[in-house]
């Protein structure tokens, strides 16, 4: 059974498609990419995966059970698996590093008192943010931010991580440390990752298979060697305008 | 000859149509989230933290402004009042009239009105703007109900803080009045006996009445439009805009209601 399956997947807002007959499956502990240029659906496909938005027709399936019937509350059961990461990080502006990585425990029940303590310092280091936890995001940089919501994702111990443009508008050092942390992350715990990305570079270098997206549609799908010697036309172009 | 009624009467017709079916949809939203947060309520999910923060904002932060509000309009009603009743001879009755239009009436209405322009108005805001920057969708994809989390806490501490602030509204509106009377030449005594003869603790309950649902209302319109909230900084501005309209626009419609229902006597009877 693979984590990630999806069937005959459509999503529309008031009759306008934004995706199409998506199929994709996502194998146990690889690192998936989705790429395509801006509003070709990419972001609407990984907030479909996570739950928060529901398809128009078609099938999910995270983990053997289709979330597209289920109600809120039994989704909340299969949520407590995946993490996501946002493109921004939005982390809780009101709360301080150390509450925004404890929140999914605390809110949950997961852990009490010093083991939250001692999840939250781990998982901080994991991310190379140690020290930071009486910070709020206000005083962090974008990369760092980004860090924190890694951190606030590995947290509540995911099966699978979605990671929504985890390198956009950071510079090439920092953004490579990130693709890093993501290869790092998997290795580390095993984790399936779902990374929806327009940069190409990181992604050659963090993905076991790469998904392109077009206008809601996927036209191509395979490692990233098929996918540097396609010679689909958009493919061809989104690479070389890389 | 051509019939220029027929498209006119049809874009009519479907504008009509789209305003029921946009005060609909607000109804069965406004519902849906008041049920949510009661089920929540009743199986014992409130976050008192988060209550306790937000009963501290709306309550304390908002206690001066109440007052202000109360005390100056307290003033400036005994100065009209006053001369009137004087100029018939009434003089027993200022007190009377004034404490008991503060009790029932305005002290409840300028503490709800108040709170909907400051706190209506921030939550709408601090909602949106988690709308906008996917805090809210952070919440749910870490099985969080915002519902549970932001809205609930919201609808405890308004309907616990603005009974509150009705006291301290009340207590500061009779104070102007009192003050201005004084002003005006009413007697001290005369101010308090009238009041003392006019009004009946009952008066003071049903004004309280009346601030705790102007609480529930506050809290489940600006969390209904913050949640709502689309389309970044704008959208934001929007959703604050619209919920201290609606806030203001519904306590007053419902102010007349209850007004009727207090009283004793329903509309329908009359």
């Amino acid at each position: 059974m693979n984590p990630v399956s999806i069937k005959n997947m459509d999503y529309q807002v008031s009759g306008k498609r934004i995706l199409h007959q998506i199929n994709l499956e996502v194998l146990s502990g690889e690192i998936f990419a989705v790429i395509g240029m801006s509003g070709s659906g990419k972001t609407t496909l990984l907030k479909c995966l996570s739950g928060l938005r529901k398809p128009s027709s078609g099938e999910i399936s995270l983990f053997g059970n289709n979330i597209v019937p289920i109600p809120e509350y039994e989704m909340d059961k299969i949520r407590m698996k995946v993490g996501l990461v946002f493109q921004y990080a939005a982390l809780f502006d009101s709360l301080s590093v150390y509450d925004n990585v404890a929140f999914g425990l605390v809110q949950n029940g997961m852990a009490k008192g010093k083991d939250i303590k001692a999840i939250v310092a781990r998982r901080l280091s994991e991310v190379e943010m140690e020290g930071s936890e009486s910070m709020f995001p206000s005083e962090l940089s974008g990369g760092m931010q980004k860090r924190v919501g890694l951190a606030r994702a590995l947290a509540m111990k995911p099966d699978l991580l979605l990671y929504d443009e985890p390198t956009s508008g950071l510079d090439p050092v920092i953004a490579r440390n990130i693709d890093d942390l993501i290869v790092r992350t998997r290795e580390r715990s095993g984790v399936t990752s779902v990374v929806v990305s327009h940069d190409i570079a990181s992604v050659f270098r963090i993905a076991d298979r790469i998904a392109m997206l077009e206008a809601g549609e996927i036209i191509i799908c395979g490692t990233p060697e098929e996918i540097k010697s396609s010679d689909n036309p958009k493919v061809v172009e989104f690479i070389q305008s890389a | 000859m051509i019939d220029h009624t027929a498209p006119q009467a049809k874009k009519i017709s479907s504008f009509g149509g789209s305003i029921v079916i946009t005060f609909l949809t607000f109804l069965g939203e406004t519902a849906t989230l008041a049920y949510m947060s009661l089920l929540y309520l009743v199986r014992g999910r409130l976050n008192i933290r988060e209550t306790i923060n937000q009963m501290s904002a709306i309550g304390a932060d908002s206690l001066s402004i109440v007052m202000i509000t109360t005390l100056s309009t307290g003033a400036v009603f005994a100065y009209y009042t006053a001369d009137i009743f004087i100029h018939f001879g009434a003089v027993n009755y200022v007190g009377g009239t004034l404490t008991l239009s503060f009790l029932m009436e305005l002290g409840p209405l300028l503490a709800g009105v108040t709170v909907s322009a400051r706190i209506g108005a921030a939550i709408a805001a601090e909602i949106g703007s988690m709308v906008v920057t996917e805090q809210v969708d952070a919440l749910r994809s870490m099985a969080v109900s915002p519902i549970r989390y932001l809205v609930l806490p919201r609808i405890v501490a308004c309907v616990l803080m603005l009974p509150v602030l009705g006291v301290f509204a009340d207590l500061a509106g009779v104070g102007g009045s009192f003050l201005m009377a004084l002003y005006h030449g009413v007697p001290g005594q005369t101010f308090l006996e009238s009041a003392r003869t006019f009004v009946t603790e009952r008066d003071m309950i049903k004004g309280l009445v009346k601030t705790i649902w102007f609480g529930f209302t506050i809290a489940i319109i600006a969390c209904h439009q913050g949640l709502k909230t689309e389309g970044g900084a704008v959208g934001v501005g929007r959703s604050t805009t619209r919920s201290v309209v609606l806030c203001v626009m519904l306590i007053f419609i419902s102010d007349f209601f209850l007004a009727q229902l207090l009283s004793g006597a329903s509309i329908t009877i009359r």
